[in-house]
């Protein structure tokens, strides 16, 4: 049994009633009388607890809002040693984890967060892709393309030539592919969805042989038809929409992809995307009848590139010798075909007039 | 001949950013795994945690609202949301202009109002010190009507009138606080308001924005200064004693607090300047706080506060 001068509120006024509190540990309650003589007697299963180190208020749990306000710090001490709690909530019981629980509960969650993207993410943005009509690739494509295009010069002369090479080369039904070729020091090419071919000027000095050209353009009508740009649009879209459920943000979302949506070229594919390019190509020429060795120069010659300092290529293209490894086997694989010679010579014929 | 008169009765903050931390990572955690509907309940638990660490004489103040209130508040604000950014889009796509910028601004100059109306008559009925119940008493309608003439106001007189804007409307919403058997009064006008933000301006202008240090400390005084407490006839003011330093020094360092840890710290921010700012307060005059007297009536409305949410409008004015 302890004992303590406390002070009563009785819900109804704010003042203060000096009260003589009694606190039996072996019922669990809490007992005083009121100056108008009434008996109060609390058990504190039934009542909310609150203990800081120099203060303790018990509130009954009722509607009547009756309040005791204990500030001897000996009975606090020994109150809070004895007294047994009522029902405490599930998220009280979170709140009171120590530091070691805290930690694995964070990671716990952070691995759900986590592992649900990495399952979710590609089925849910493939089927979100599947549902976009071909029409917006097209349309995205061609506004990207004159965005492109308004920072760079094009080279009528080598772009007419090189949309007679493409003419030769026999190309998935579905796309309209026409090549555009932009004077610049960089060493780059890219596709974008609408079927426009962009080739850098220095990248076609690079290329020595009309195989390669073939296999450039084999890789670029791949990214194409797989719909990589649209692919990698919806993956970026639910990486943000995931980003901005949980920091409960939409509004980035909207920004980041009008920023995005109309600069595709800037757009990075995945290895995973860059490989199903370059066995595309692979597929592409093998059925042209053309020789597919020219996808190792290709390569070869990327690689060279990329040592010397090109930041751009490194970071939208795979490293080299793994690249060239892959192709190298997947090359293997291939089942002996007819190579038709009068297609190559046609190809080699304008290859040689680009190269004027 | 009242010795309680001079009497400062203070406010204290006895909440720490540890325990605000843990609150708000849990609740952040929560509302993530549930795709937000956790919300409600998350505010629920914030709202007691910052009212229950509130003090005022030594006596904590009470956050009485549940996540089931505020739910039920979220949806009715969502779908009124949704109505409008519906409507919205409809006349967008439709190519109706003139049309859609009447819609915008005619909804927004009535959901705001009807926002703060809501958000004040559900808030002050749930919260309470010593059990005795806040309750606004303002009417939507008279504050819909003042509040597109200040709107208007505001428009014709570019700008200039926003210090009375912002005066008038203080001192509707407050004049209609009561609190127990006691009322508050908001005191200060327009033209003063003026005189402090015309100064902010152009001495901040003047000293390349160090003078916005003592404008935000006017600011602040003359929002606390002029809150009057009224009793029978007896009168208590707010009062408020931030310096310029102490600006200084709360924005400067909350700043730097949330840069270097990305955010992290937001918890320790938020306790350190409730602690800063209610050690400058205190209640100095006539009315006895302990005789006041419940006064029974109870709203049941979340609305208002979750439109508010949506509206992102701070709940003090
Ligand atoms: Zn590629």
């Amino acid at each position: 049994m302890y004992f303590s001068k406390a002070i009563y509120y009785d819900g109804l006024t704010s003042t203060p009633h000096p009260v003589e509190l009694k606190y039996d540990e072996n019922k669990n309650d809490i007992s005083f009388v009121t100056a108008d003589k009434i008996d109060h007697s609390w058990l504190l299963f039934s009542c909310i607890v609150e203990i800081k180190p120099h203060l303790l208020r018990i509130s009954s749990k009722d509607n009547t809002g009756q309040q005791i306000k204990v500030e001897d710090l000996q009975f606090i001490y020994h109150f809070n040693r004895l007294f047994q709690e009522g029902k405490v909530s599930w998220y009280t019981r979170l709140l009171r984890m120590n530091f070691l629980k805290w930690i694995l509960f964070i990671s716990g969650f952070m691995v759900l967060i986590i592992s649900l993207y990495m399952l979710f993410l590609p089925v849910l943005s493939d089927a979100l892709c599947s549902v976009i009509p071909k029409d917006v690739d097209n349309e995205i494509g061609e506004k990207s393309l004159n965005s492109f295009l308004s920072d760079y010069e094009i080279d009528s002369n080598k772009t007419v030539v090189l949309n007679q090479y493409l003419r030769e080369i026999k190309t998935p039904k579905n796309n309209k592919f026409k090549i555009i070729v932009v004077k610049s020091k960089e060493i780059n090419a890219f596709a974008l969805p609408n079927g426009s071919i962009v080739i850098f000027s220095e990248m076609l000095n690079k290329i020595k042989h009309s195989s390669q050209l073939n296999a450039l353009l084999g890789h670029e009508i791949s990214h194409v038809t797989h719909r990589h740009s649209m692919r990698s649009l919806c993956k970026n879209m639910f990486t943000y929409l995931w980003i901005s459920l949980l920091f409960s943000d939409v509004s980035t979302v909207q920004t980041i992809l009008a920023e995005n949506a109309y600069t595709l070229q800037s757009l990075s594919f995945s290895r995973e995307f860059e490989k199903e390019a370059d066995f595309g190509s692979i597929d592409l020429l093998r059925q042209n009848g053309l020789p597919v060795e020219g996808i190792i120069e290709l390569m070869q010659i990327i690689s060279v590139e990329q040592k010397s300092s090109i930041p751009q290529f490194l970071s939208t293209h795979p490293m080299g010798n793994k690249r060239i490894e892959y192709n190298k086997k997947e090359i293997g694989k291939l089942k002996p075909y007819m190579i038709q010679e009068k297609k190559v010579e046609k190809l080699n014929e304008i290859w040689g007039e680009i190269q004027k | 001949m009242d010795s309680n008169s001079s009497i400062k009765i203070r406010f204290s903050f006895l909440g720490t950013g540890g325990e605000l931390f843990k609150i708000l990572l849990l609740n952040w955690i929560l509302t993530v795994l549930t795709l937000g509907i956790y919300y409600p309940w998350a505010k629920e638990k914030y709202l007691k945690y910052l009212y229950n660490s509130s003090q005022f004489n030594n006596d904590p103040f009470r956050f009485h609202g549940t996540g089931k209130e505020m739910f039920i508040g979220m949806i009715k604000a969502l779908v009124l949301v949704i109505l409008f950014y519906g409507i919205f889009y409809l006349l967008l796509i439709n190519g109706q202009i003139i049309a859609l910028l009447v819609f915008f601004y005619a909804g927004l100059f009535f959901i705001v109002p009807l926002a703060i109306h809501g958000s004040y008559r559900y808030r002050l009925s749930r919260s309470s010190w010593r059990n005795i119940r806040f309750r606004y008493s303002g009417n939507k309608t008279i504050l819909m009507l003042n509040f597109l003439k200040w709107v208007i106001l505001t428009i014709v007189t570019l700008g200039i009138y926003t210090s009375w804007f912002k005066c008038n409307l203080r001192k509707y919403l407050y004049d209609n606080i009561y609190f127990g058997n006691v009322r508050f009064r908001y005191v200060g006008n327009g033209e003063d308001l003026f005189v402090i933000n015309f100064k902010g301006i152009v001495f901040s202008f003047l000293t390349f924005g160090i003078y916005s240090f003592w404008w935000k400390k006017d600011q602040f005084n003359f929002y606390v200064n002029n809150i009057r407490i009224e009793q029978d006839g007896k009168i208590s003011k707010l009062q408020s004693n931030l310096d310029a330093g102490e600006v200084f020094e709360l924005i400067v360092i909350n700043y730097l607090m949330m840069v270097f840890t990305f955010g992290i710290a937001y918890p320790w921010v938020v306790s350190r300047s409730l602690k800063k700012l209610y050690s400058l307060m205190y209640v100095v005059g006539e009315v006895d706080f302990d005789g006041l007297a419940q006064n029974t009536e109870n709203y049941n409305d979340a609305l208002g506060d979750d439109v508010a949410d949506f509206l992102d409008i701070d709940f003090f004015i």
